[in-house]
């Protein structure tokens, strides 16, 4: 208890923990509580660009029936939905088998490999984008040398030019993969390496051979890091906005791009903010699902 | 129950397990040094000894999570090499116990028994049984988490038993109970080993753990066996000055032979200023330094001058500790060395005949079969 004295004298404590609170308060509960107001409002062509119903209930619903009735805020809900869930089950499927690796080598290797996973991060995101522009685009010799491939294998009526891969979901899909793979990879090796491996013995010893091991013990027993991972990946990977806006097609957009148009392109203000709310919604349900499912493991999980 | 592969071994079930010239090297380390050993079907066997000394390296390869650099393990006379632990009829009792932490007692029990085409309703029994003989059947819907660690060692050994091993490796089975439960748990495990037959191999470092479980003990230094017997002769009849300091406490002498007619040795101890007379056991190497050993509980102690004159020392009580049955003493001796003897506290409020304190002049006296002999050690 000694280590902890200064930090239980009174006033202390209060204020360290008071200042997250005070910083979460002033900067994300406050503007989250401005732009939900703000979807509420009706755009109007003046400084600032909105403005709230005269008439009683002084609040407007109609940018939720837009974000309803209009196809294209569905629509672009659900791509942005299903390029993130696409691009979460690949880093999953990627990420694992690295991260239980980075458990099962040298110390040595084991520090090299983590270096190389948050090595990229030393380079600015947007560079590592338009390297992979340069790399996809139908010009470049990575696509001249994919096409000649292509063309080897397949019949002469189906040769093609070039393949085009930029400005097509499978880019998008791609670049996040690429991008966000170091979120997925680092919470799960930070569970994998928790685990007892005596476990794993005492499963193989009572007759258990080792894909059985991995599915009966060492899968289920890493089931928060899968969540954490997938969380980190699938939430940002949601709103996406820059790699769509870079490598994406631009007549089926993500949702991202779409609230960006609505503030800047459209100055419906009211709109983007209930466009915004409905995108906090959707992503907000898997993360209180998560918290509930952590809450109850840890729960679950004291000795 | 003949041995399929030596039909005409009458000694099969002598060697139910047998550890053939095996070592284990890590590198250039040494973690077992070409040991040999043979436990018989139903045998509840001690490999003891300190942290490091190879027995769990010994233990892990009867599992078969490692595999031996050279020498061979043979578990009814079928040879392990290369047999992976989950083809193995060997089931391990961890020290940690290593319960699955996400499945229930129950399914930490049938875990082994869905590996084997068994049905569900055996299983079922099976793990009913378990659980009634470790007196947990309440508890099988609980998490390993919700239980205590008597409860979770109970489980723990639940579980190595539910699939009938020929052979149950125990690491350290009693190390994480208390004091108390060690006792009963102690008898719970000989009993149980008892009503299965099933043939036992118990690793640890704790002498008391393996002298009261085990029918016999290995002890281990350095990768080898150092002796091999039942507890009682390794306890009296230690076969070196290591097992001798090793199990229980001695005191140790350097000595010189002096006289020997065969059955019994003058022995001249220096430090202790005296002449001693000694059993002789086997030939002695003549002219040799010696080591002369005797325990401290062998060593009568009175404050009157007794009866016999063989091996009587005057000495005086320099300090003792009361353990409440008994006390241990140290008797300075004319000549400085200080002697450990322990009393019995047999009589309620003390005796003066036997009892001592401080400062106290006794006279200290050794049976002569009591004082052991090693010659001098590699």
């Amino acid at each position: 208890m000694k280590p902890a004295a200064w930090f239980d004298r009174r006033g202390w404590s209060d204020v360290i923990i008071g200042v997250p609170y005070v910083w979460a308060i002033a900067f994300v509960l406050l503007p989250i509580c401005i732009i939900a107001a703000l979807s509420f409002a009706v755009p109007v062509m003046n400084s600032p660009p909105y403005e709230f119903p005269r008439a009683w209930p002084h609040l407007s619903f109609d940018n939720y029936h837009r974000l309803l009735a209009d196809s294209i805020y569905v629509r672009s809900f659900g791509v942005s939905l299903l390029n993130a869930s696409i691009a979460t089950v690949l880093c999953l499927v990627i990420g694992y088998p690295m991260a239980l690796g980075l458990t099962r080598v040298s110390k040595a290797a084991n520090r090299l490999l983590l270096m190389l996973i948050v090595l990229p991060f030393w380079t600015s995101f947007l560079l590592r984008v338009y390297a992979w522009i340069g790399l996809m685009g139908n010009n470049s010799w990575f696509n001249r040398l994919l096409t000649r491939l292509y063309n080897l294998v397949v019949p002469q009526a189906w040769h093609l030019g070039s393949i085009q891969i930029m400005y097509t979901n499978f880019a998008v899909i791609f670049v996040v993969v690429y991008s966000y793979l170091p979120f997925m990879i680092l919470p799960l090796y930070a569970n994998l390496e928790k685990l007892d491996r005596t476990l794993d013995e005492a499963a193989m010893d009572l007759g258990a051979r080792p894909y059985r091991v991995f599915l009966d013990v060492t899968l289920p027993l890493s089931l928060p890091g899968i969540i954490a991972g997938g969380l980190l990946v699938f939430i940002p990977a949601a709103g996406e906005l820059v790699i769509p806006g870079l490598v994406g097609n631009m007549s089926d957009p993500m949702i991202g791009a779409v609230i960006s148009e609505e503030f800047g392109l459209n100055h419906d203000w009211p709109m983007a903010a209930a466009i915004s709310v409905a995108l906090l919604v959707v992503l907000v349900l898997p993360l209180m699902a998560y918290t509930r499912f952590q809450s109850r493991a840890d729960a679950g999980g004291r000795a | 129950m003949g041995d399929p592969l030596n039909p005409g071994d009458d000694h099969a079930a002598d060697r139910f397990i047998s550890v053939r010239a095996v070592s284990k090297r890590f590198g250039d380390f040494t973690a077992v040094d070409r040991v040999s050993l043979d436990i018989g079907k139903g045998e509840l066997f001690a490999l003891l000894g300190s942290s490091g000394c190879g027995k769990t390296t010994l233990l892990r390869m009867l599992a078969g999570f490692e595999q031996p650099s050279s020498g061979s393990i043979l578990i009814d006379g079928q040879d392990m090499a290369g047999i992976p632990p989950y083809h193995r009829p060997v089931n391990m009792m961890f020290q940690s116990y290593a319960l699955f932490p996400h499945m229930s007692v129950e399914q930490n029990i049938g875990y082994g028994l869905k590996h084997e085409r068994m049905a569900r309703s055996e299983r079922a029994d099976r793990v009913a049984a378990m659980l009634d003989l470790v007196q947990l059947r309440d508890y099988a819907r609980r998490q390993p988490h919700q239980l205590s660690g008597g409860q979770r060692q109970r489980v723990a050994l639940a579980r190595a038993l539910a699939k009938q091993p020929k052979l149950l490796l125990l690491d350290e089975p009693l190390g994480a109970l208390d004091k108390k439960l060690r006792e009963q748990t102690q008898f719970e495990l000989a009993n149980i080993q008892y009503e299965t037959g099933i043939t036992f191999v118990v690793v640890t470092h704790d002498q008391e753990e393996a002298m009261t479980l085990a029918s016999r003990i290995a002890i281990m230094n350095r990768g080898t066996i150092k002796q091999l017997d039942t507890p009682k002769r390794i306890y009296e009849f230690p076969a070196s000055r290591f097992v001798a300091s090793f199990i229980g406490s001695v005191n140790l002498f350097a000595a010189e032979l002096v006289r020997s007619d065969g059955d019994w040795a003058e022995i001249a101890v220096p430090e202790l200023g005296v002449t001693l007379r000694a059993q002789q056991r086997g030939a002695l190497p003549t002219k040799a330094a010696l080591t002369c050993a005797f325990r401290p509980e062998k060593v009568r102690m009175s404050r009157r001058p007794p009866d016999t004159s063989v091996n009587l020392m005057p000495g005086v009580v320099l300090d003792f500790g009361y353990f409440g049955k008994d006390s241990l003493y140290r008797i300075k001796l004319p000549s400085g060395a200080l002697v450990r003897v322990n009393a019995t506290n047999d009589l309620r409020g003390g005796d003066d005949e036997t009892t001592a304190t401080w400062e106290d002049h006794v006279y200290l006296s050794i049976d002569p079969a009591a004082i052991m002999l090693f010659g001098d050690e590699a």
